[in-house]
């Protein structure tokens, strides 16, 4: 009984000590993690925003996490793309969410289905809304 | 024979910090500008023409992407 409640519980564990990132498994979310200082993040964000506009009505959660180590830079930044963040931004300033993901690079994008990484863009991509598109309904 | 140990140990100790790997997330200071060839983008500008001028080739100048790993 204990062995079967520690690993229901894994999925959640890492979720909890950052601010909260908390994945229902009957939606599927989009997490993109940006940071201030990468020009491709900046880029893409306002592509999110579209997206996750268009996809309104589905299951579909878009959510932010910013990784900048240093508050001020990140709430200079959030306030600077306010109008497109149309999606929760989850700050982690202390990386614990980035480092359980562990991307190869940086805008990097997961596609979440119960509570499973489903698709990952990384990376700069000239086609990005397109390729994010694509990924997401290769997921639903 | 102390001192022979005392002194790989501070050598050793110089390079501790070569073996860990900058994740893509941990590039901010990488990125910034007064990390990049040249801080001046119009003498940066100046010095890639001339560079693609002699060379015939373009890029290979600088971290791409900004330094955050990006491409």
């Amino acid at each position: 009984m204990l062995r079967y409640f520690i690993v229901m519980c894994i999925p959640w564990i890492f979720l909890l000590g950052a601010e909260s990132l908390i994945f229902d498994p009957k939606k599927t979310y989009v997490v993109d993690f940006f940071a201030s200082w990468c020009s491709s993040c900046e880029k893409e964000i306002p592509i999110l925003s579209k997206v996750n506009a268009q996809m309104k009505d589905s299951n579909v959660v878009f959510i932010g996490v910013d990784v900048d180590k240093d508050k001020a830079e990140a709430v200079k930044f959030q306030a600077k793309m306010e109008k497109h963040f149309t999606f929760k931004v989850v700050n982690d300033q202390s990386n614990a969410i980035i480092n359980e993901f562990k991307p190869i690079g940086m805008p990097a994008v997961y596609v979440i289905k119960n509570q499973k990484v489903c698709n990952k863009i990384f990376g700069a991509s000239a086609d990005f809304e397109k390729k994010l598109i694509q990924k997401i309904e290769e997921c639903l | 024979m102390t001192k022979f140990l005392v002194a790989v140990m501070v050598v050793i100790s110089f390079f501790s910090g070569c073996g860990e790997n900058v994740q893509p997330w941990e590039k901010d200071v990488l990125a910034s500008d007064f990390m990049q060839e040249s801080p001046n983008k119009l003498i940066k500008k100046f010095h890639d023409h001339t560079y693609y001028s002699k060379e015939a080739t373009k890029a290979g100048t600088s971290i791409s992407g900004g330094g955050c790993g990006c491409n």
